[in-house]
């Protein structure tokens, strides 16, 4: 599959009174075209630093210091903010986590969808109306019409949600990024509006970078998964294998922690995860791990232990296979 | 109830109240300036040569020796019949007066409140957006002066600089004795406009000047710090990370998403610096001899004008219940959450 998005070696860093907290460290990974990739790992180990990194969101006290991040080719890194803003909206969307916060409660819902064609693509006002109330009902807002003339506040969550979804496809994007696009809906909504998410990626042919901490989430949503912990990606799969074969001790705990029929018990991982302003010199899961030996100490490179199966373990559940590569 | 009756409904709620404020105001200054030192009627004859036979006599004529609460009634009924009663001192009546020294007044405090508005706005929104800069800095600390420093030393300051130091502007007052305006509407320097009288513009500009900066740099200054403060807060919402996510560049979602949203508790802030306009309007008129209902009223409380006073307080206390009517109408404008 041609990768849409490549993420190679990202690093970035936030300059804190703490200190420095690492944030990322060599995170690569890459969506295909038409390509669901869900990105998983608990709070704070950097999923929504990635994610603004791809929009070019990093702001002081953070900074990018080393990496690439292609989009077709192209290391957007090295984009100017005045060509960022072609990519913005156009080739990658933004879906957030809150969507009631991320309408501005003081203008129509129509105001902010025609802006996403009139102001970002050029389109006239006529067009930008008409795709937007065409918008609206694939999105499954049926009455579009008095959508258009609502604000924020007379917006449920879930039509919130749709809302900003349809804003995505308005810019005519390529690439949803949608962060926690859930956490914030009724738990009745949720599987609604991931459906929703998948549906349109599968007409539209585009791809999803689906951000949760939820991995059951990310296996019925996604078509590949990649597991972050403290900053770094520590393994990447298609979820058949990453549920049937996990490799590193960190995804077989947070498979183990997932609900599932005929379970009783849930598994909390035990330990804290590290603090980033000094994290473990070698694998960051060590002081968790119950694998653990001196030899993790050194950085574990992230190995392909499968065609398109990645670990980062000096110890992996699974040895690489020979056989496979 | 639609939004439009429910809009009159409360309107209507808002005056009523307002109706009862003023009248308890007018109770309050009635008793008030018949508890302070002085004697209209004596004030009126002079210490000297006057027998108590005089004094008696227009004591009665004045109606100054009924009871409390009957003067109150023969004031106030006249008052909702739209009569203030007569100057004590001229015997002008009052209402005539008063509107006409208003016009003085009003025109002061449109210009301050123009003045004070687009400077503090302007400032707090450079400041938020180039924050911690040079401007940032200089901004924050000139407008931690203009809120502590008061009104009377402000002016006086402003006229030592500028009248008698570099001689370009004048002392005090509102036109030059050559300068002759053409009365259209008796707003002198919107007369001179109409009529295209260009040199007398610039004859009331220049008077209009340092009063009108006396006035407005208060409340500029905390119009500023408000509107930056209010605007960092705006800047860091999702909403504007989302403008920007559709393609917008800062620009364009400063001006279509910050602003607006930004300006709602600005608004507010204006509205509550009403009262501090005509407060501060009354000392700025003395401190330039303006013209005003400001320095008339001042007047006529050294000379016990009752009526006069009483007019003149009841006058400003309508035009603050009013001005906060409209400013509430404006923030339901402003954000669509508030139905008023
Ligand atoms: N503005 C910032 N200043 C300092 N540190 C930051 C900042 N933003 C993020 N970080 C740090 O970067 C790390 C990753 O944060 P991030 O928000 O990406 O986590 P996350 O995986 O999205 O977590 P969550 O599930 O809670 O959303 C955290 O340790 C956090 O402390
Ligand atoms: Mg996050």
């Amino acid at each position: 599959m041609e990768p849409l998005l490549e993420v190679r070696d990202l690093k970035i860093n936030f300059y804190t009174y703490r200190g420095v907290v690492k944030a990322l460290e060599g995170v690569r990974f890459s969506i295909g075209q038409g390509e669901s990739v869900g990105l998983v790992g608990e709070t704070g180990c950097g999923k929504s630093v990635t994610a603004r990194a791809i929009m070019g969101f990093v702001e002081p006290p953070g900074k990018i210091e080393s990496g690439e991040i292609l989009l077709e080719k192209d290391d957007l890194l090295k984009y100017s903010e005045r060509d960022m803003r072609k990519i913005r909206g156009r080739k990658i969307s933004f879906i957030f986590q809150e969507p009631k916060k991320a309408l501005d409660p003081t203008a129509t819902v129509g105001n902010q969808l025609m802006e996403a064609a009139t102001v970002a693509r050029g389109m006239d006002r006529a067009a930008a109306q008409a795709l937007a109330l065409e918008t609206l009902e694939q999105v499954g807002l049926g009455d579009a019409q008095r959508v258009m003339q609502s604000y924020s506040f007379e917006l449920s969550g879930g039509m919130a949600q749709r809302v900003m979804i349809a804003m995505g496809m308005v810019g005519g994007s390529r690439l949803m990024i949608a962060d926690e696009p859930t956490s914030a809906l009724d738990v009745s909504i949720q599987a609604q509006i991931l459906r929703l998410l998948g549906e349109i990626r599968s007409k539209q042919n585009s791809s999803l970078l689906l951000i949760t901490h939820d991995l059951g989430v990310a296996a019925e949503n996604c078509d590949r998964i990649i597991v972050m912990y403290a900053g770094r990606i520590v393994e990447s799969g298609p979820v058949r294998e990453i549920f049937r074969e996990p490799a590193h001790p960190y995804t077989v705990k947070l498979l183990n922690a997932l609900p599932a029929p005929g379970k009783t018990r849930l598994e909390a991982i035990p330990g804290m995860v590290p603090d980033l302003v000094d994290p473990p010199a070698g694998c960051r899961f060590s002081n968790r791990c119950d694998r653990a030996s001196e030899a993790c100490s050194k950085l574990p490179p992230l190995a392909q232990i499968g065609p398109d199966h990645a670990v980062a373990c000096i110890h992996p559940m699974r040895v690489p296979a020979k056989a496979e590569t | 109830m639609t939004g439009r009756t429910r809009t009159l409904a409360v309107i209507a709620t808002r005056l009523v109240n307002a109706v009862i404020v003023l009248l308890v105001l007018s109770l309050i200054i009635f008793a008030f300036m018949r508890a302070i030192p002085g004697d209209p009627v004596l004030n009126l004859l002079g210490e000297e040569e006057t027998t108590q036979a005089q004094y008696d006599a227009l004591r009665i004529q004045l109606g100054l020796d009924q009871p409390f609460y009957v003067q109150y009634w023969n004031w106030f009924s006249r008052v909702l019949q739209g009569d203030f009663g007569q100057s004590l001192q001229t015997n002008e009546p009052v209402l005539p007066v008063i509107w006409e020294k208003l016009k003085a007044t009003i025109e002061l405090a449109i210009f301050a409140v123009i003045l004070g508005t687009i400077i503090g706005v302007t400032a707090g929104t450079i400041s938020a957006v180039k924050r911690d800069s040079i401007f940032d800095s200089a901004a924050m600390l000139v407008s931690l002066m203009g809120i502590s420093m008061p009104v009377f030393w402000m002016g006086i300051l402003l006229i030592i600089v500028f009248s008698v130091g570099l001689d370009i502007l004048p002392v005090s007052g509102m036109i030059s004795f050559s300068t002759i305006i053409t009365p259209v509407t008796g707003f002198p320097l919107l007369d001179a406009v109409l009529t295209g009288n260009w040199a007398g513009v610039k004859d009331l500009l220049s008077h209009l000047v340092l009063p009108a900066i006396t006035l407005g740099l208060t409340p500029a200054a905390l119009i500023a710090r408000t509107t930056r403060a209010s605007m960092l807060e705006v800047i860091n919402e999702d909403y504007v990370k989302a403008g920007l996510a559709r393609g917008l560049t800062f620009n364009q979602t400063l001006w279509r998403h910050v602003m607006r949203n930004a300006m709602i508790p600005v608004v507010t802030v204006i509205g509550l610096e009403i009262g501090v306009y005509l407060g501060g309007s009354i000392v700025t008129e003395t401190v330039f001899s303006w013209p005003g209902l400001g320095r008339y009223m001042i007047d006529a409380i050294y000379a016990n004008d009752y009526p006069v006073v009483q007019g003149a307080v009841l006058i400003y206390a309508s035009i603050v219940v009013l001005v906060s009517l409209i400013v509430d109408l404006t923030y339901s404008a402003l954000d669509p959450r508030v139905k008023i």
